[in-house]
């Protein structure tokens, strides 16, 4: 922008670049708040539950309580040590933020802070977009990238208000960290790599992609050095970061000591080597002769290459260094996921990417980001290969696994915005007219149409304005210059559609049109949660599908069996064994679990598709790689291969618990008149098993759309008990004595109770 | 063959650098044994309190790498190389980077 | 002695017929721990109550100069009649008190009460009964008086009011004719439970009074009570039933009107009932039976206890009839034979007792009892018995050993699955000499490893034999294979003696593994084991020696360092004292001491917040004092 600098004063460019940062914040922060203001400041989802309780219980406790907080709770009866199990850079940033606005005397609840934290957190995202593609490339570029990730819909599904979760600050902190490694290698300071392992600490603290930057710098830093660029720049950036960033990554207490130990940060151990052997042999070359340097070379290589060998050798066999863990694995493989790790493949965001989800989540920068990428390429520098790397490696990462996406998201809004800003140059400023300062202006616009999505007016002065400036080949240029617009226009368009209709679901608040257009809300869930937290026992348990455990946790406050924190695979196949065996099977685990209360999800009754019976393949495969003699996948399907709920569906199927559970008395509910009874609106077929009853449990709670529906499993002397064959009774005459009288029959009562006869006067006349 | 380069080696070394880069090859040699040291020990007695190994050898590893980079910086022949960054901004750099560095060597120490 | 057909009741026959008819001695022991709770005297009722009980129950009162000493001292006001009454009445009943008593003064204040038409129904009786105790007679006037004051006391007619005016009644004589009136009213409030007893509502005391009280007046009027003799069984079940009474006054009361139950004109109360157990046998052909009052005292009247029928429960028929219960050395035990010398075929009978007495006393209670006594016999085997096995195919006839009670086979039988195991014998009974088809007669196999136990019934297969074929193809399932041991079991309720006869060891194959003995069955109600929690061992800490080693080692590169610096000449020249210079320095040693801190004893957040201050101050003069030095270098 050396180019603008010229003829605008310094003063009016910093005006400009901050009005638009700034309204890119703003906009960045209106547009994630369509949850909140359609149903109500809410912690949205799964994980964030758990990540708002656990902040509630750092800011209660205080931060070394909470490091050591053992959770009870959770994953009963094995607890969870919470402390040494989470990433604690969100509740840390949010109890800071907390602590700070107390010292100022601004009451506010812990909630709100995290349900507003990741809008926030998306202006500074917005922000540190702008620094990092205004190193890569210039002020314009960066503007335009800031806009776009203010907004993209990749994005925002993950930082929309009440979307409480790692990823929301963890981007900032990924976009950050890029920004300043980009800084320190183009300067060489001390300073700034010291500040980029701040940030890498920062990002560690925070979310378990901290991965990707340990790996994509050296990536870096090899390809540079491949390419014959190595410089001592990039010698003291890379050196003092990877040390710093190595020992700072390690005072997380979950991250522990992997970053020496496992294969996945090997590669920034290793690049730290090569620089050091490199910068060394770069330090002789300078100082020896070249028939010395020679010789010296041979022999240190020849010593380095055995060393690294026989090192290498020795810590694999001594089981030092641990194998690449299984999700890492399928990244490089999807297939693998599927066969060796059911729970990981059951989640739906790690299911591979389709072209649908790219385009829905980035529109127009699908298209536009090779273009920047190309621009990259031409200008090739040392940061531009490390954008190029960056661009490649996550537009393969967000090909395998849905949930990348979000990594892939800003590097495409910053090769985007080189690729508009570059665009506009070329189409605006090849005059020597005044147009130069119109692809600052039009970034300016580029904003405000973000703000306001019909805001025609503004559009077409700034056209009439270009339209005058051209001279040959204006034709050209003028449709270009609309097309463009236009096609930026669309993108604010369907970025604010995607975002209100596919993004600020809640999912704890479910909302329906009805047939006049009303919204009707179904908050079946919180009623559910709220019905467990008032009418049982303060310790009872409840077994649901792991899904649930983070909200039966946040909202209810009652033990679970287990949650979204899934690191006990065994224990999940446990529960999942349950639902998928018998009653009286199931009735056996529970009662070896100390199960209270069951919840399941059930959405036949308004069309809920997200509920347990979709889910229960799942259950059944994660149940199957534990104990594959008591349940078989294959038994759940016909014989023809299909997995149904009506009268064909598997009998095994029909008669799993899971299935009773969630049709319970179903068979007698007839939904309307055109249905008969028992119809399943969400899989639109009658479901083939009406007539049953519940021996071993019984129904506590249905929700009002039926949508959560919770047993009480009873106690052993409360069903008729099943005849237990004669080698296992056991009757022994019992030496202590145990009153019959519960505190519910405090009534004692007589037997042969005396019959009086009462005498009577007689009577006088 | 190796006793010539080394000695022409030193030579070359003590005639031609200055006193700063010497002052600060002093220290780099100090920051090398104590690592040495520190690994000979772990090599003998073993690694048990991890942590404690760790920060100490990792402490002399930054140490090293940052008084190479500020060398480096300071190293009046590179000073194409760090057009901004003068000898006393290196410095500056150096402190700050040996702040926060110890800060976290001493938090992870136990 | 003119014997007499008896009072014939019909008696509802298990509540009279229950051995608890009457106090016995361990009843008569308990009421006098109770009475001696009042010893030493505490208060004059106690006292006098216990004095009462203790005559009663013809015991020695003891210390009774204390008692008497307690009265004189207590005996303080005139006026209160109550306490007079207490005063004389057991001064009277000890008899034996030295010293003496105000006895004129008390006389003379009963009659006031008595004479006084406003004194209360408990006046009146509380010196009516103590005139009678101090033997004073009241005048006839005084009789008249109190008489019309009774009558008017009467218009209230509760329980009590009418129980106490009975008792005054009875020292009126004559004149108080009219309160015999009102005891037909009374009784018929009493309370009925369960057909067996008849009580007032406000327990023993009232109840105790009103009986008391009637028979009193009739005895004093020489009228016949106008209580049926099934009402005074049920007062007197009533009363027996109450034998556990803790309180002083209760016993008294109890034994009093008890021993007016058990000897008065009207009606005599005895009580019947079997000594020992009511089974007889050709070894112990006699039955015992206690005939006594209620108090468990022997009955005074003259009284004759007779069998009147003696009936097969089986076949209806009459064995005895009209037999002479004899008088045993213990007055109270009757003894009478049931079993002829040669025997009596053994089973149930029927018997019917009654008590015949003097035609003066009409005798009540359980005097015609119905009974069931049993005769027993004993069991014999005559002809050996038959243990054999044989193929199951029924083809081959068994191989019996033969085998005399109570001998045990010698060899161990074994059988395969493919055989049946079968058994022969008979029971005869000994006095009959007839075969005797028996309650129970099982045969048990008992596994000698696993301690199982298996249980056959044996069939009566004809009239004389037992048998039982055991098909242990069809038995496999159950039965595991090893060896059992099996023995006969005979019961019967009319055998003297039950059998259990070890007969012989049989090996069973049945093709599966002999099972190993069974592991014991875990405790049900024992704590379950501690858990000790396993703590991860402390992994091995060099020798201190070895690590301070080290931490010396480390000093020598400082050391080299400084002597390296040395050499080199460092230029400390350069140095100024001025403001940055020395905030810098300052500062970096404070952080570093900071740092120190940090290890020691502070915390992340308290190091960070001291951190900050130092670090600005540090930065400033760092930043002013290198800007000065580049500026100098510069130029």
């Amino acid at each position: 922008m050396k180019k603008s600098s010229s003829s605008f004063s310094g003063g009016w460019k910093s005006l400009i670049v901050f009005t638009v940062l700034l309204l890119a914040w703003l906009c960045g922060f209106a547009s994630r708040l369509f949850a909140v203001i359609r149903f109500e400041s809410i912690i949205h989802e799964f994980d964030p539950w758990f990540n708002y309780r656990a902040t509630a219980y750092m800011v209660e406790h205080g931060f070394y309580n909470f490091l050591n907080w053992f959770d009870e709770r959770a994953w009963y009866p094995l607890g969870r040590i919470v402390g040494g199990t989470v990433y604690p850079g969100l509740m840390i940033t949010s109890g800071s933020i907390h602590y700070v606005l107390h010292l100022l005397n601004i009451p506010i609840h812990i909630r709100d802070i995290c349900v507003f934290l990741a809008p926030i957190f998306s202006g500074l995202t917005a922000i540190s977009t702008y620094l990092l593609t205004k190193e890569l490339w210039n002020t314009g570029a960066g503007l335009f990238a800031a806009c776009f990730i203010a907004i993209v819909p990749g994005y925002i599904s993950r930082s929309v208000a009440g979307s409480y979760d790692n990823e929301g600050i963890a981007i900032f902190a990924l976009q950050f960290t890029y920004y300043l490694w980009v800084k320190s290698v183009k300067t060489g300071s001390v300073f700034w790599a010291s500040l980029t392992a701040l940030s890498y600490f920062y990002m560690v603290s925070a979310w378990g992609g901290y991965v990707f930057i340990i790996n994509l710098i050296p990536l870096h830093v090899c390809t540079l050095l491949l390419m014959g660029r190595y410089s001592n720049r990039l010698f003291t950036s890379y050196t003092v970061f990877c040390i710093l960033g190595l020992l700072f990554s390690m005072q997380i207490p979950f991250v522990g000591f992997q970053p020496i130990r496992t294969s996945e940060h090997m590669a920034a151990l290793g690049a730290f080597i090569l620089i050091l052997v490199i910068g060394g042999l770069k330090h002789m070359q300078s100082i020896l002769s070249k028939a010395e340097f020679k010789y010296f070379f041979i022999v240190t290589s020849l010593v380095a290459a055995g060393t690294v060998f026989f090192g290498v050798v020795v810590l694999t066999y001594a089981g030092v260094i641990a194998p690449w863990s299984g999700r890492f694995y399928s990244l490089w493989d999807t297939g693998y996921a599927k066969i060796h790790i059911p729970i990981i493949a059951s989640v739906s965001e790690h299911q591979p990417t389709t072209w649908f989800s790219f385009f829905f989540d980035l529109h127009i920068l699908v298209t536009t980001f090779p273009v920047g990428l190309w621009y990259c390429i031409k200008n090739v520098n040392d940061e531009r290969v490390f954008v190029v790397l960056y661009a490649l490696s996550a537009v393969y990462f967000a090909g395998v696994m849905v949930r990348l996406m979000l990594t892939l998201t800003p590097v495409v809004c910053i090769l985007s915005g080189i690729a508009f800003s570059r665009l506009l140059e070329i189409f605006l400023k090849d005059e020597e007219t005044p147009s130069n300062g119109d692809s600052d202006s039009e970034q300016e616009t580029s904003p405000s149409r973000t703000l306001y999505d019909k805001a025609g007016k503004l559009r077409k002065m700034k056209h009439e304005q270009i339209k005058e400036t051209e001279g040959l080949g204006a034709n050209v240029r003028s449709f270009i210059i609309v097309g463009v617009l236009a096609m930026l226009l669309m993108f604010a368009v369907h970025c604010t559609w995607v975002t209100s209709n596919a993004y600020s679901s809640p999912s704890i608040v479910l909302s329906t049109y009805s047939q006049d257009g009303s919204r009707q809300i179904l908050d079946d869930f919180r009623e559910a949660y709220y019905w467990l937290s008032q009418n049982t026992d303060s310790d009872a348990r409840v077994m649901s599908w792991w899904d649930y455990g983070y909200q039966i946790a946040g909202m209810a406050n009652r033990t679970t069996l287990v949650d979204n924190n899934t690191w006990n695979n065994s224990h999940i196949a446990l529960v999942g064994k349950a639902m998928s065996s018998t009653e009286p099977k199931a009735y056996e685990i529970m009662k070896s679990l100390d199960v209270d209360y069951v919840l399941v999800i059930f959405g036949g009754v308004i069309g809920y598709s997200g509920d347990d019976i979709n889910k229960f393949l799942w259950m059944v495969r994660i149940a199957e790689g534990e104990h594959p003699k008591d349940i078989r996948e294959s038994d759940y399907f016909t014989d023809k291969g299909e997995f149904r709920v009506d009268a064909e569906g598997s009998p095994v199927l029909l008669n799993c618990l899971m299935y009773k559970l969630s049709y319970y008395r179903f068979g007698e509910l007839q939904l309307d008149f055109r249905s008969p009874a028992g119809y399943d609106r969400t899989r639109n077929v009658v479901i083939g098993n009406k007539d049953f009853d519940l021996t071993y449990l019984e129904e506590a709670y249905t929700t009002e759309h039926w949508l959560v529906r919770v047993y009480r499993v009873k106690k052993e002397d409360e069903f008729n008990r099943p005849r237990i064959p004669v080698s296992k009774r056991k009757i022994r005459p019992s030496d202590v004595f145990i009153s019959k009288k519960t505190s519910r029959r405090k009534k004692g009562l007589i037997k042969n109770r005396p019959v009086v006869v009462k005498g009577k006067r007689p009577v006088k006349s | 063959m190796l006793s010539t380069v080394i000695s022409k080696f030193y030579n070359d070394y003590l005639a031609n650098t200055p006193k700063r880069l010497k002052i600060i090859d002093a220290y780099l040699t100090f920051v090398f044994l104590t690592g040495v040291i520190q690994f000979v020990y772990c090599c003998l007695v073993g690694t048990f309190p991890f942590n404690s190994f760790l920060s100490g050898f990792i402490s002399c590893i930054s140490c090293f790498v940052l008084a190479v980079c500020l060398r480096l910086q300071v190293n009046p022949q590179n000073k194409m190389h760090f057009s901004k960054i003068s000898a006393e901004r290196g410095f500056a750099d150096f402190i700050f980077a040996q702040v926060i560095l110890h800060l976290v060597v001493v938090n992870f120490i136990g | 002695m003119r014997s007499l057909t008896l009072l014939s009741f019909c008696l509802a026959v298990s509540c009279c017929a229950a051995a608890s008819n009457h106090l016995s001695g361990y009843d008569r022991q308990r009421l006098q721990q109770v009475i001696d709770s009042a010893f030493p005297p505490k208060n004059l009722a106690s006292a006098h109550y216990g004095v009462l009980a203790n005559k009663a129950l013809n015991h020695a009162i003891p210390k009774p100069e204390d008692v008497c000493k307690f009265l004189s001292s207590s005996l303080s006001d005139f006026t209160n009649i109550e306490q007079n009454y207490y005063v004389a009445s057991t001064w009277k009943a000890i008899g034996t008190c030295s010293g003496n008593i105000d006895s004129a003064a008390i006389i003379k204040s009963f009659n006031e009460a008595l004479n006084k038409a406003t004194s209360s129904i408990m006046d009146l009786y509380f010196a009516t009964s103590g005139l009678k105790a101090l033997g004073s007679p009241i005048s006839s006037q005084t009789q008249k008086k109190t008489a019309d004051t009774l009558r008017t006391l009467l218009k209230d007619d509760s329980v009590s009011n009418i129980a106490h005016a009975l008792h005054i009644a009875t020292h009126l004589g004559k004149e108080a004719a009219f309160a015999f009136d009102r005891i037909e009213d009374v009784l018929v409030l009493a309370d009925e439970v369960d057909g067996k007893f008849l009580q007032f509502e406000s327990g023993l005391g009232i109840t105790a009074l009103v009986i008391s009280g009637t028979f009193g007046l009739a005895e004093e009027l020489k009228k016949d009570p106008p209580i049926t003799p099934q009402q005074t069984i049920k007062f007197a079940n009533y009363f027996v039933s109450r034998r556990t009474v803790q309180t002083v006054k209760g016993a008294q009361n109890l034994l009093n009107v008890l021993s007016i139950l058990s000897q008065n004109s009207f009606q005599t109360h005895v009580s019947v009932s079997v000594v020992g157990s009511k089974t007889v046998s050709l070894e112990d052909p006699t039955i015992s039976m206690r005939v006594c009052d209620l108090l468990g005292r022997p009955v005074t009247a003259q009284i004759g206890l007779t069998l009147e029928s003696f009936v097969r429960a089986s076949d209806k028929a009459q064995i005895l009839s009209m037999v002479k219960f004899e008088q045993t050395s213990d007055k109270m035990v009757y003894q009478a034979r049931l079993v002829k010398p040669k025997g009596e075929t053994p089973g149930l009978y029927h018997m019917t007792v009654s008590v015949t007495a003097s035609a003066a006393s009409k005798l009540i209670g359980n005097v015609e009892m119905p009974l069931d006594i049993k005769i027993l016999g004993h069991a014999v085997f005559p002809k050996p018995l038959l243990i054999g096995t044989a193929d199951a195919d029924q083809v081959t006839q068994p191989k019996f050993e033969k085998l005399t009670y109570p001998n045990k086979l010698g060899q161990v039988l074994e059988v395969d699955s493919h055989q049946k195991l079968t058994l022969r014998f008979t029971v005869m009974e000994k006095v009959t000499n007839k075969p005797l088809n028996v309650h129970q007669a099982f045969i048990l196999l008992t596994h000698q490893t696993t301690k199982e136990e298996f249980i056959f019934v044996a069939e009566n297969a004809d009239s004389e034999q037992y048998k039982l074929d055991l098909d242990l193809s069809s038995k496999s399932k159950d039965l595991s294979s090893g060896t059992y041991t099996i023995d006969l079991i005979i019961g019967d309720m009319i055998l003297s003696n039950s059998v259990l006869w070890k007969v012989a060891d049989v090996k069973l194959n049945l093709g599966s593994a002999v099972p190993s003995p069974a592991a014991p069955v875990p405790a049900m109600y024992l704590p379950k084991h501690e858990i000790k929690h396993l703590f991860r061992e402390p992994e091995r800490r060099p020798p201190v020696f070895v690590s301070n080693l080290f931490t010396g080692l480390l000093l020598i590169p400082l050391l080299l360092l400084f002597i390296m610096w040395y050499k080199l000449g460092i230029n400390l020249s350069n140095f100024s004292f001025s403001l940055s210079t020395i905030g810098f320095h300052l500062g970096l040693g404070g952080i570093f001491c900071l740092f120190g801190l940090f290890w020691l004893q502070l915390n992340m957040f308290e190091t960070l917040k001291y951190l900050l201050g130092l670090g600005l101050v540090t930065f400033l003069s760092g930043n002013s004092l290198l800007a000065k030095l580049a500026n100098q270098h510069k130029r």
